[in-house]
């Protein structure tokens, strides 16, 4: 089948690829520009894990149609750290212990990611409203809400 | 200019609709939140795609001094966080803030809301309460339904396969306007409605008026239940037919038994719904009872 071009930025590089006109941005990310990190749980909206930014909003990548990014600026979990060093996000989740088998981590941390950037204080119900659209089935989102919660204290989970 | 990709993303809806036109087999793409769903085990099945999502005509939110304007295209985000709405229609921002979660509210539009059709869209009671007209874009032009008429059964409506809704309109509220907007879900996030209701009426001298209930999850179409409005309106704030109306509102109604609860438990909810939403519009400030 004849296919559909799709030019588009990804964590500040911009890419440019042929493809079905079938195939979903998931696709277009871990099999095409290989940025794994962002996962496919349910592929149908519900679980969250595939969540990415696009053009500043989150979306889950399991339905949008690798087309339709086609212009548009991706965020994966993959550009939230700079070079070595990582998100405070990221370091709140290694040290509040957020991370079990750390399969939502990455759509979390792009929910969460959102959330401060859009309410740099939020309260304990924002932060909920915030990742109800991720699934955890390890941690019982305690250690995850703690987590989010150390880093807009401004305390970037470096405190204990 | 048929779609030979598979793929086509038009840049203004003239062009759009022609395509349709040619091909009005091809699949609408809007948000894509219940169009990838549905072909999510067979997505070489769906054939080919129109992507409407860049066309700038149907992104417009304009709030005039008599009506507003709601453009298919706008999100349950953009709706539920509108400032302005927030003021006027507090109630349909909440249910645009009962969809799903974040990301479907980001994606998921209005459009699609109203084309899909679901019993359960949290958009239609709202809307319907507010009397609002949806205006479809057609290759021989416009044409509208008013929002209650619209649709026709469980993913039915009154659309043709050539037409792309444009958007939504309704009157300015005016007066000592109320509205609510109720959900039951099974939890509190990603819940698709068991039973939700929407009232919108004016209390005006102690007395219910131009009230209309609209339900959803609880018939083949999201139902505006207009036997059930008939004995409550002109009725005074004091000592409400409340139990006749429930039972009414169970009689217009006819939901089913499926996976989120039986038909009886949504008959009961439903009850319980217009109780507690007209209390809860009845205790809100600077309501007289006498006038
Ligand atoms: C996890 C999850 C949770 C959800 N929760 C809720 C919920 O709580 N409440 C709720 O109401 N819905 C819910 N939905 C359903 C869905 O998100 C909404 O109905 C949404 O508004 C659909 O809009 P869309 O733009 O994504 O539609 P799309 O998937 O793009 O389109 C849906 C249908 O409408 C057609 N269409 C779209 N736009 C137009 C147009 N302008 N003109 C003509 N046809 C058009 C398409 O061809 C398609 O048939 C949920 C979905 C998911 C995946
Ligand atoms: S894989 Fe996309 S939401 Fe589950
Ligand atoms: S850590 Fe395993 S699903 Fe969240």
């Amino acid at each position: 089948m004849a296919k559909v071009k799709v030019e588009f930025k990804v964590n500040g590089r911009e890419y440019s690829r042929e493809v079905e006109a079938a195939t979903r941005l998931l696709d277009l990310l871990r099999n095409e520009l290989g940025l794994i990190g962002t996962k496919e749980g349910c592929g149908k909206g519900e679980c969250g894990t595939c969540t990415v930014l696009m053009d500043g909003k989150p979306v889950n990548s399991c339905l949008v149609l690798a087309p339709q990014a086609n212009g548009r600026e991706i965020l994966t979990i993959e550009g939230l750290s700079s070079g070595d060093r990582l998100h405070p996000l990221q370091d709140a989740f290694i040290k509040k212990g957020a991370v079990q088998c750390g399969y939502c981590t990455p759509g979390i941390l792009i929910s969460a990611y959102y959330l401060l950037k859009n309410n740099p204080r939020p309260n304990r119900d924002d932060i909920k409203e915030g990742i109800s659209g991720n699934l955890c089935r390890c941690t019982g989102y305690v250690k995850i809400i703690e987590a989010i919660e150390s880093v807009t204290e401004g305390r970037e989970g470096h405190e204990e | 200019m048929i779609i030979d990709l598979g793929y086509a993303a038009p840049d203004s809806l003239q062009k759009a609709l022609q395509i349709l036109k040619e091909d009005p087999s091809c699949k609408v793409l809007a948000g894509g939140t219940d169009l990838l769903v549905k072909f999510y085990d067979a997505r070489e099945k769906m054939g080919n795609v129109l992507d409407i999502s860049r066309l700038e005509e149907l992104k417009g939110l304009e709030i005039g001094k008599d009506k507003i304007f709601l453009g298919s295209l706008t999100s349950h985000e953009q709706i539920y966080r509108n400032p302005q709405l927030q003021k006027i229609v507090p109630f349909l921002c909440r249910a645009a803030k009962s969809v799903g979660a974040p990301q479907i509210r980001h994606q998921g539009t209005l459009g699609g809301n109203l084309a899909n059709a679901s019993p359960a869209a949290d958009l239609a009671p709202p809307l319907i309460a507010l009397d609002a007209v949806v205006f479809l874009a057609g290759p021989e032009g416009e044409r509208s339904f008013k929002l209650a008429d619209f649709f026709t059964g469980p993913g039915k409506t009154r659309k043709n396969p050539d037409e792309i809704i444009s958007g939504v309109e309704f009157a300015l509220p005016k007066g000592d306007f109320r509205g609510t907007f109720l959900k039951v879900g099974q939890r509190r996030a990603l819940a698709i409605a068991v039973a939700s209701l929407a009232i919108a009426l004016n209390f005006q001298d102690g007395v219910v008026k131009n009230i209309r209930l609209a339900a959803g999850s609880v018939a083949p179409v999201p139902l505006r239940a207009r036997k059930t409005e008939s004995i409550l309106e002109g009725q005074k704030l004091a000592g409400l037919p409340l139990d006749k109306a429930a039972d009414q509102l169970k009689k217009e109604a006819s939901p089913i038994d499926d996976i989120r609860g039986t038909g009886d438990y949504r008959s009961q909810v439903l009850g319980n719904l217009l109780r507690k939403g007209m209390y809860e519009l009845l205790s809100q400030e600077g309501v007289r009872e006498n006038g």
